[in-house]
């Protein structure tokens, strides 16, 4: 199991991932329901970055794809980032592509502070192109 | 056979063996950047690579004999490949044999050199940073974070051939220490917040009155008018 898991660790991970919402998938209702409501939010009406993580969470257990986006599209486009990754891994590890592997920027951890940072003061403000990244 | 090399997070090439070997030789490719050529499960340190010792190996050759001949450099180009650079006392590796002695057999199950803790340490730290308004969660979730990518980072120096994923864990650390840190602000707000009365706390809402009811106002148009999608509050 060890050495399998070496081997091939995304299949591993993807598996066991999906063997996690699957067990847990007849109670999905519940363990939405169990994510308290934000006192951030309450005191100082500011959309932090996660705002609407749990709706797009649950628009997206629904079915509902557009409703994910629209609630919180950094954690939709982050999960859309990891799937590519994913499957990537798991492709290079059946041997199906043998493309070069990809090298994870130095710098990338400021692009992505960066990036996350940007994105909650713009989903702040009251102006139309940006109101539309808030989650309401 | 086409190499390809990456300097600090830049992927160069490909070129050819011979034109890596020069570029190792002028120092513009170090012992700890990585290189990739095809049939490699992944990238790996220079320094790792058997075909690229010698390399390395020729400028320490060069250093105790001044009026060293090609044939005596030669001669002791064999023994400055044991330790090529100093730290580098990884020669036996039973996890990874193919690295060492047998670069011909790339494309064999050879083990990649493990980057999971880095991952995780970088997925903990953009969890934290996401959900930051939640600062019970989120900073434990820093913590963790920054003590996976600080302990992958100083593997990844001391084992290169075994770990690898110094961007990432750097990523994690970057994103670890900035979701504490809003924690950490969050934290003391809503800790503040909580010992303060109703009527004071209205008091401290930092927008103008009248500018509260407009925006409440639009919010109650824009839920209503999205009260038509079948969706949870």
């Amino acid at each position: 199991m060890r050495k399998w898991f070496q081997q091939k660790p995304w299949t591993f991970a993807g598996l066991g991932l999906f063997c996690i919402v699957m067990a847990l998938w007849p109670w999905r209702n519940e363990v939405f329901a169990l994510s308290p409501g934000c006192v951030f939010y309450r005191l100082t009406h500011l959309h932090c970055p996660g705002c609407g993580g749990t709706r797009c969470m649950r628009a997206l257990s629904d079915g509902r794809v557009l409703t994910a986006l629209r609630m919180n599209p950094l954690i939709f486009s982050a999960l859309a980032w990891l799937g590519v990754f994913w499957l990537r891994g798991v492709l290079r590890e059946w041997a199906v592509i043998a493309r070069k592997p990809l090298v994870f920027p130095t710098s990338g951890g400021w692009w992505i502070a960066a990036v996350v940072l940007l994105f909650s003061v713009l989903r702040n403000l009251p102006w139309w192109p940006f109101c539309l990244l808030a989650p309401l | 056979m086409q190499w390809y090399y990456s300097k600090n997070g830049a992927q160069n090439g490909p070129i050819s063996f011979e034109e890596l070997k020069t570029k190792i030789e002028s120092k513009e490719v170090g012992p700890r950047d990585l290189v990739w050529k095809d049939g490699m499960a992944d990238w790996v340190p220079a320094g790792e690579v058997a075909d690229l010792r010698p390399a390395f190996g020729v400028p320490v050759a060069a250093q105790p004999a001044p009026a060293a001949s090609a044939p005596a450099a030669e001669a002791v180009a064999p023994a400055a490949a044991q330790a090529p650079v100093p730290g580098y006392q990884t020669q036996e590796r039973p996890l990874q044999p193919g690295y060492a002695q047998a670069p011909a057999t790339y494309g064999a199950p050879v083990a990649p050199p493990a980057q999971g803790m880095a991952i995780a340490s970088m997925v903990c730290g953009i969890v934290s940073l996401v959900i930051c308004c939640a600062w019970y969660f989120s900073g434990p979730i820093a913590i963790v974070a920054i003590v996976m990518g600080h302990i992958s980072l100083s593997r990844i120096k001391s084992q290169p051939a075994q770990y690898a994923g110094k961007g990432k864990a750097k990523a994690g650390v970057i994103t670890g220490y900035i979701g504490l840190l809003l924690a950490l602000i969050v934290a003391v707000c809503a800790i503040f917040a909580m010992t303060l009365t109703p009527e004071k706390l209205e008091q401290m809402e930092f927008l103008p009155k009248e500018m509260r009811e407009q925006i409440r106002k639009d919010m109650e148009k824009k839920r209503s008018s999205r009260e038509l999608i079948p969706d949870q509050p």
